[in-house]
């Protein structure tokens, strides 16, 4: 026996408050996970294209910075012409020579001349819109997006949409991959039911709590990232009146986060309570998004333009592409089913999931 | 005394399977034995009092709480060891059981100082910080018990308490569930197959069978023989008092074992017997006032029922 052993005690202590019973289970459920290793190297890693995304937030606000003063309609029609400012002027004055009587102060040498050249500091701010198209036209923009470089808001929200579509949805996929089917499937396994729901529990916190674990993954990959973007996109944007004109950014990150999380988690969930092994579980989850994904791309690729654009229903990676596309008010895509359908889809993946896990939950009580 | 768990005419359907059948029950505080053959309804009727599953019929309290309105007040007030393994994979001994105690409310830092303090009173030393994935049978036992009584509950629901549990250990878990009721005043529904368990420590007895309550009773009184009836063991044969007992009109049985029992309602008997013995030259080993076996009872519980059932 211990010496400290102090024998049986009655507690004496208060009790935390009712509605956070959900959470020593979500704690509890990250700590676990946590000790998975290709799961903390995977999320160092789902961290790098944040950092791209940044330098593509700070390109175009340089390049954005130099528009100011300037007809941003020209941006359509391609780079300023650097020859134009490059030779003699008709005035006679030639750039190349040093600073010209149109640089020096009205004050001094009288009216402006009918025809200025441009300053030196206009000269580098055109060589470096000239570079910033450039750079545009590196880059494979849609259409879409290059007629409307001059958009700040549509900008953004297009890159923190490309940020959540390819990047971090893959990044996604292989998190909750990880985490969630081991949650309930172990509880099924080791018999753990019992102990939760032999306490002040009831099935919706369970539930609840494992999803809540989950999300504290994904939204570490998702969520948070895409806020810090917005945050360094403001920082680097020198304007004040950036925050008026994108304040609505961030809820739309975190709508965009919950149409990713709600469904997928639902359905992570609902694999690992309708078995004890995990793997099948895994198994489950890594095949419904990569036979969807084939399957679109194999229809697609084999029908071109004849195909039906409902196949893309098929593909839940798609499908989220599509709501969240809609949710950064970018409206319906191009070659997508429209939101309507695709919302749809992910509301009754959510609900069929949602059901399943409570009957799947309530089962060992059955017997 | 107070009833501290009523029920009245629980029924409780699995599918076609009638797991409990018309269930009327008042039971006191105290330690209270649930016995019952495989199938009889123990398990069910358990998770009807912890609201686990809904009853078809019926309705009931547990510590003044309904039965199926007030669920979440009466899971905070009520332990349950369950018999089955249950533990949550990859948690050491005390972070299983400061996760109980944290599901039931406790905050994090002093549901740990809590559940090493009852992880000492259960007996779980050092392998508390071990995967309980790596723990023995026994210790799994102590380890739900740790976690049944961890928030300090006043009603303790045990399924099978020393299944699993070599002879110390067994009677190590038996004196907790003493301290605990007599000590702390708790009561206690004590779920099993093991009959001197509950001999041993309960005050009540409730035998099912076949989802029906048969017997319901202070073991006290149920031991009580209907008449005085006495207990003799004779050093060497005994055909001389037995004879001598008949011959002063006492009805008087030899058992398989050699022990008479006389039943009679003559309170001076004992002294009597002495007499007669040392008249007939018989060596008395010991006289007591004879009780029915708890197994007695049980087993004629379980056969009325069977003879009951068409």
């Amino acid at each position: 026996m211990p010496i400290h052993d102090l024998g049986y005690r009655a507690w004496q202590g208060g009790l935390t408050a009712a509605w956070a019973r959900f959470w020593p289970i979500t704690e509890t459920g990250m700590r676990l996970a946590w000790q998975n290793r290709p799961l903390r190297r995977l999320l160092f890693f789902a961290w790098l294209p944040a950092v791209y995304l940044a330098a593509g937030f700070l390109l175009y606000e340089q390049g954005r910075s130099q528009l100011t003063g300037y007809n941003a309609g020209q941006l359509q029609d391609g780079p300023p012409d650097m020859d134009y400012f490059s030779g003699p002027q008709p005035n006679g004055y030639d750039p190349d020579d040093g600073p010209g009587i149109f640089d020096q102060p009205e004050s001094r040498h009288g009216p402006r001349q009918q025809f200025p050249g441009p300053s030196e500091a206009e000269r580098r701010r055109m060589a470096q819109l000239g570079a910033y198209h450039a750079m545009a036209n590196m880059v494979p923009l849609p259409q879409t997006i290059r007629t409307r470089l001059d958009d700040r808001h549509y900008i953004w929200s297009w890159l923190l949409w490309v940020f959540f579509r390819y990047p971090q949805g893959v990044v996604m996929v292989l998190v909750m991959g990880l985490v969630a089917p081991s949650l309930i499937a172990q509880d099924v396994r080791t018999r753990a039911f019992l102990l939760y729901f032999s306490r002040p529990l009831t099935r919706a916190e369970y539930v609840l709590g494992k999803m809540a674990t989950v999300w504290a993954y994904v939204a570490l990959i998702t969520l948070v990232p895409a806020v810090l973007l917005y945050g360094v996109a403001v920082l680097m944007s020198n304007e004040l009146g950036v925050v008026a004109e994108t304040w609505d950014l961030p809820l739309r990150i975190t709508g965009a986060s919950l149409v990713l999380i709600i469904p997928t988690t639902l359905m992570a969930l609902a694999f690992s309570s309708l078995t004890s092994e995990t793997r099948y579980a895994s198994f489950a989850w890594f095949a419904v998004w990569v036979l969807g994904w084939v399957t679109y791309t194999i229809v697609t690729s084999n029908l071109g333009d004849q195909t039906s654009k409902y196949w893309q229903l098929v593909s839940l990676y798609h499908t989220l592409g599509e709501v969240q596309h809609w949710v950064f008010g970018l409206g319906n895509s191009t070659t997508g089913v429209g939101v309507g359908p695709a919302a749809f889809e992910l509301v009754a993946i959510a609900a069929v999931s949602w059901v399943i896990l409570f009957r799947r939950v309530s089962a060992p009580m059955r017997v | 005394m107070d009833t501290l768990i009523r029920l009245e005419h629980i029924t409780k359907d699995y599918g076609r399977l009638r797991a409990l059948d018309d269930v009327s029950l008042a039971l006191e505080a105290g330690v209270i034995g649930l016995l019952g053959p495989n199938g009889a309804g123990k398990s069910t009727l358990i998770k009807v009092l912890m609201g686990l599953v809904r009853v078809n019929h019926g309705s009931g309290e547990v510590l003044g709480c309904q039965l199926r309105r007030e669920v979440r007040k009466i899971r905070a007030r009520v332990g349950y060891m369950p018999e089955d393994d249950c533990y949550v994979a990859g948690l050491s001994g005390a972070q299983m059981v400061q996760f109980a105690a944290r599901l039931s409310g406790h905050p994090s830092i002093e549901a740990l100082r809590r559940a090493h303090e009852i992880l000492d009173f259960s007996g779980i030393e050092e392998e508390r910080y071990r995967n309980v994935e790596t723990f023995s049978t026994g210790m799994r036992q102590k380890l739900k018990f740790a976690q049944a009584i961890v928030h300090d509950p006043p009603l303790l629901v045990l399924d099978e308490p020393t299944a699993g549990l070599d002879p110390e250990q067994r009677e190590e878990m038996l004196d907790r569930v003493r301290v605990l009721a007599r000590k702390m005043g708790k009561t206690v529904l004590i779920s099993t197959h093991i009959l001197p368990d509950v001999q041993s420590v309960c005050d009540t007895v409730v035998i099912l069978a076949k989802g029906r309550v048969r017997v319901v009773d202070k073991l006290e009184t149920l031991c009580r023989p209907s008449a005085p009836t006495y207990s003799v063991r004779t050093l060497g044969p005994a055909a001389g008092l037995v004879e001598r007992i008949r011959r002063e009109g006492h009805q008087v049985q030899t058992e398989p074992d050699g022990t008479l029992t006389l039943t009679d309602t003559d309170d001076h008997l004992p002294q009597r017997v002495w007499e007669w013995a040392r008249q007939a030259e018989v060596g008395i080993r010991s006289l007591a006032p004879a009780r029915n076996s708890l197994e007695q009872i049980f087993l004629e519980a379980v056969k009325e029922e069977n003879r009951a059932d068409p």
